[in-house]
């Protein structure tokens, strides 16, 4: 190891932690809403209080789909035919700001607070 | 056979071997479930040994038609435009870093750095692409995985250096001051300045 080597380690930790706190300064405060965007376009808004699941695109088998499934509070993707399941790995969120994303479906999960517009359908 | 054709060929076999690993690696399981979408990036070996042994164009070929190439063996055309930004990024901060530092820097280094930006540059790529700030909530997770993926790729680098460069096997692609190039920067780069 040697002197930028250092410098290099100390430069990422620096990084994310910079990073980490920047995030948690918006996703400290417990959500209310799931918004569900495709190709960046709301699809579909969500209670996060009441136990439902979702699924996005269409069931006939050569088309995308992520089921989404809201539970206890916590939202996440149980199924998808995307080819890297990212979106199936990633841990249930229920924080203001955090999301789940697949980026092959180009779908963003994501929680929205209190004071947020909510659509008839949700309500 | 002329020294620019030798060339030629070291390049085409590295771009090779690392379009397999590539592909390889795509068919492995996530080998950190806790932490989705990050990998070893194992093609990453080949730009970083072209960028410190050969030359930085040589570098930027390897790390741009290695993503090309990518979409033709079965990765999805969509890929294409993270992998190729994540790679580009590496490339310019692994360059950036090997230049400025003037030997001050092992594999290690330079690899982590490498495998840092090149999650950055896929998140940003992603973000764009999705029209959404959210995804960043992914990154402090990506940056600080970068430590150990970055770590092992380093490590690899170093040893297949080593190796190549006591076998000698290298010496018949290389011409004169593609040969001093390579000790000089082998030597330069080792993990302690000390040999």
């Amino acid at each position: 190891m040697k002197k930028w080597d250092y410098i290099i380690f100390v430069f990422i930790a620096v990084l994310s932690v910079a990073c980490f706190v920047f995030v948690q300064s918006y996703t400290s405060e417990r959500g209310s809403v799931v918004v569900i965007e495709l190709n960046g376009q709301i699809v579909k808004q969500l209670s996060l209080n009441e136990d439902t699941s979702y699924v996005v695109g269409l069931m006939n088998e050569t088309e995308d789909y992520n089921e989404i499934v809201i539970k206890d509070g916590y939202v996440r993707v149980i199924e998808s035919n995307c080819r890297d399941q990212i979106c199936v790995n990633t841990p249930a969120i229920s924080q203001v700001g955090q999301s789940i994303i697949c980026l092959p479906h180009r779908l963003v999960v994501r929680i929205d607070g209190y004071n947020q517009k909510i659509d008839g359908v949700s309500r | 056979m002329s020294k620019r054709v030798s060339k030629l060929t070291l390049l085409a076999i590295i771009i090779s071997m690392a379009l397999v690993t590539h592909y390889i690696e795509s068919l492995l399981p996530s080998l950190f479930p806790f932490a989705p979408g990050v990998k070893l990036g194992l093609a990453n070996i080949f730009t970083l040994f072209t960028i410190t042994v050969i030359g930085y164009k040589e570098g930027l070929v390897v790390a741009v038609l290695r993503c090309v190439l990518a979409t033709f063996i079965g990765t999805p055309l969509s890929t294409l435009l993270f992998s190729l930004t994540g790679a580009i990024c590496a490339y310019i901060a692994m360059s950036l870093v090997l230049s400025l530092s003037r030997g001050g820097v092992s594999y290690i280094g330079i690899s982590v750095l490498g495998s840092c930006f090149h999650n950055i540059g896929q998140i940003v790529a992603a973000g764009l692409i999705l029209n959404s700030v959210y995804i960043v909530s992914y990154l402090p997770v990506l940056i600080i995985m970068s430590l150990p993926t970055g770590l092992f790729i380093g490590y690899c680098t170093y040893y297949a250096t080593k190796a190549l460069y006591a076998s000698r096997a290298l010496c018949q692609f290389l011409d004169a001051g593609g040969q001093n190039k390579f000790e000089t920067n082998y030597n330069k780069l080792k993990l302690r300045s000390k040999a």
